[in-house]
């Protein structure tokens, strides 16, 4: 009686943790890098770079530095630049307020990428 | 007796197999035709041709961009679709966001797909820039879809390559 009671609940248990499994939506490392291959330190140019992620999000010191918030959407396999104004109440952005990234890069003068770098912003 | 049972059994069964078939049908998928980036250049940028599209058609045609960058040779826009010819109110884009509620939690898109529709045919691509956002918010709170417009000219002022990113679901 005891064991099967006790197989039960191991089974419930079981059952629970399997509800419980949360999806963080981040990007392993591999998948990082293969879609950051574009960008190569002193050789990438900024019209690559703007063409290929559009206006950025913000820029500094004129247009030496300029960012990106990007998000990664696993159905298409890309990233995707995240929309500035963003009413939190829009249910179509409920999977945008999870994980996010700023990718920051930094041109010389004749417009040819110094560095770069992909920090993971949220959660 | 018996036969009273039976019929209220299958009454019972068709209400039953009506409200699945309900249930299947509330569950779509959204059109993605009349937003997707391919669709907005042809509809509305058709004159966009690399190595023939001159500067000045293009901000006649567009207006000031929203961005520059390399001394002007490259331009960026950023394109917003909505109705067009009106400022939305308050009360608008409040039944907006409670028809977007309806739509994106029931996961039924009709009224989404009317909205894309409606817009394919009157709607237009406002230009979000830096001296219009604040008066132009509830309109980008409310867009269907964005878009990133980014135009490369050589030292003729001639298109020489551009893309056209959404950058909205």
């Amino acid at each position: 009686m005891i064991r099967r009671s006790a197989a039960i609940s191991f089974l419930i248990i079981l059952l629970l943790s399997g509800c419980a499994e949360t999806r963080l939506q981040t990007v392993d490392d591999s998948i990082l890098q293969q879609q950051l291959a574009l960008l190569e330190d002193g050789k990438t140019t900024k019209q690559d770079i703007l063409l290929k992620f559009g206006i950025p999000s913000s820029q500094f010191e004129g247009e030496k530095i300029l960012t990106y918030r990007l998000r990664f959407n696993q159905k298409e396999n890309r990233f995707e630049v995240v929309s500035r104004e963003v009413d939190r109440r829009d249910p179509r952005f409920a999977e945008w307020m999870q994980t996010e990234y700023n990718l920051v890069l930094v041109f010389d003068e004749k417009h040819i990428l110094q560095k770069h770098s992909m920090l993971r912003i949220n959660p | 007796m018996r036969k009273a049972s039976v019929r209220s059994c299958c009454r019972i069964l068709l209400i039953f197999l009506s409200l699945l078939s309900l249930m299947a049908c509330a569950h779509g998928n959204l059109d993605e035709t009349f937003v997707s980036a391919p669709y907005v250049r042809e509809r509305w940028l058709p004159y966009l041709v690399d190595g023939k599209t001159e500067r000045n058609e293009i901000i006649q045609r567009l207006g000031e961009p929203s961005s520059k960058f390399q001394s002007g040779t490259i331009l960026g826009y950023r394109l917003i679709l909505v109705e067009e010819g009106r400022d939305i109110s308050e009360e608008e884009y409040r039944i907006i966001l409670v028809n977007l509620e309806t739509a994106y939690l029931n996961r039924y898109f009709g009224w989404v797909d009317e909205r894309r529709k409606l817009l394919s045919e009157k709607g237009t691509l406002l230009i979000v820039k830096e001296q219009n956002k604040e008066e132009k918010l509830l309109e980008i709170l409310s867009r269907e879809a964005e878009y990133s417009l980014v135009l490369v000219f050589d030292d003729q002022d001639i298109l020489t390559t551009n893309s056209l990113r959404r950058i909205m679901p």
